[in-house]
């Protein structure tokens, strides 16, 4: 793979870097279950109540069932979320995502820890009939042109991309593994007041339905999947730009 | 009349108005990330109406389809029979027909070359299949769905 693979793999991963450029990690299930979705929130609630006592419900789940069936790119949607201290929970007919809330990425153990509950809870509840695909997603802010400060370039006919408006998109793969890198230079990020206009660099990485099974190694995919955002995302950042974000190893 | 309802943006961020493409075209779909060779697998194995066909039990049939009990259509299902399809030859004059079972099993039918029917049905965790000319049926594991689809067409 290390031949054939575009983005080369550091020999080592940073455990931490400072300033820290996430602003949103989403660990996300997305499943079939026989059961209506009229009795999933009421039914997840129960059990996560008193670690997520707020609800809101997204304005995708105000339309009529009716309507949010008769378009594809609703399927995957949550409809709901439920809100805690540290992190939040995204709910729809066929997805669950725990999402570390912005600004404040606890690390991965503490996501890992949070998720490992919540698989726990779903066994419980028991209304996942199968796994269709199980994902990490990182999404990561610059304030500058990232471009510049990545191994990746964007030329057409030796001439290079610069200073201008630039959104690259590709799925990468290795065996069992997915993913979807985004990166652009031009993005806002937040609401209102709290926007700011800069680069993102997402990584969205997956398994497919025949790749896992939640209740027997989801955690283990969850790593797995992990280790290859990072894999990623370090092997995209020039030495010297990694060098200013303090990396620290294990 | 064409209602397009705009997709809700749940994430932290967007691109600004220079990249993105406001105006969707109605001509123009893209498959989801990695999806584009299966749409073309299926495509010129089962033509569009069995693309349509999967299309539809994929993402319009949800639990209770059908007289209520229907279950949407399995992800390992469908995973098999892609599988399969990868390595299936149908008789040049033969459409396969593609089905959505009440179980989430997905089907698919064809005749031989003798004109005799030819069922397979890929369930989450094994294939059952059954072959009206040699008078057989039987089921094999998820995993030799190649090996199954090889042997059919022998």
């Amino acid at each position: 793979m290390a031949d054939r693979f575009p983005i080369p793999i550091p020999k080592r991963l940073p455990i931490k870097i400072d300033p820290c450029p996430i602003v949103e990690a989403i660990l996300e299930i997305r499943f079939v279950t026989s059961e209506s979705w009229a009795t999933l929130p009421g039914l997840l609630f129960t059990r996560i109540r008193k670690r997520y006592p707020e609800q809101k419900v997204l304005p995708l789940g105000q339309l009529p069932e009716e309507i949010r069936r008769r378009e594809p790119a609703f399927t995957y949607q949550p409809l709901i979320q439920f809100l805690g201290a540290d992190f939040l929970i995204q709910f729809g007919p066929r997805v669950i995502g725990l999402v570390a809330k912005s600004k404040n990425y606890p690390g991965w153990a503490a996501l890992q820890k949070e998720m490992t509950w919540l698989v726990s809870e779903l066994r419980q509840l028991g209304f996942v009939s199968e796994g269709e695909r199980l994902g990490v997603r990182y999404i990561n802010f610059f304030t500058f042109n990232v471009f510049e400060q990545l191994v990746l370039e964007v030329s057409a006919a030796g001439k290079q991309f610069s200073d201008t408006e630039l959104s690259i998109t590709s799925a990468l793969s290795k065996p069992t593994l997915t993913s979807r890198l985004l990166v652009a230079n031009s993005a806002i990020v937040g609401v209102g007041e709290s926007a700011r206009h800069g680069s993102v660099l997402d990584v969205d990485v997956w398994l497919g339905p025949a790749d896992f099974d939640l209740f027997q190694n989801g955690m283990p995919k969850f790593d797995a999947a992990h280790e290859f955002e990072k894999q990623i995302f370090f092997g995209l950042l020039k030495a010297d730009f990694l060098a200013t974000l303090n990396p620290v190893y294990k | 009349m064409t209602i397009t309802i705009p997709h809700p943006q749940y994430l932290i961020y967007q691109l600004s108005d220079n990249l993105r493409a406001d105006t969707p075209s109605p001509g123009v779909r893209t498959p989801p990330a990695t999806e584009s060779d299966r749409e073309e697998l299926l495509l010129s194995k089962l033509g569009p109406r069995g693309w349509g066909r999967l299309y539809h039990f994929r993402y319009f049939y949800s639990a209770g389809w059908g007289d209520g009990s229907g279950k949407p259509m399995s992800p390992r299902a469908l995973e098999s029979f892609y599988r399969f399809l990868e390595s299936a030859q149908f008789p040049k004059d033969s459409t396969p027909s593609v089905f959505l079972t009440d179980e989430g099993s997905v089907e698919l039918c064809w005749e031989d070359q003798k004109g005799k029917s030819v069922e397979v049905e890929f369930r989450p965790t094994d294939i059952e299949f059954y072959i009206e000319s040699r008078g057989t049926e039987g089921s094999v594991p998820s995993a030799d769905a190649k090996t199954l689809a090889k042997k059919l067409a022998a």
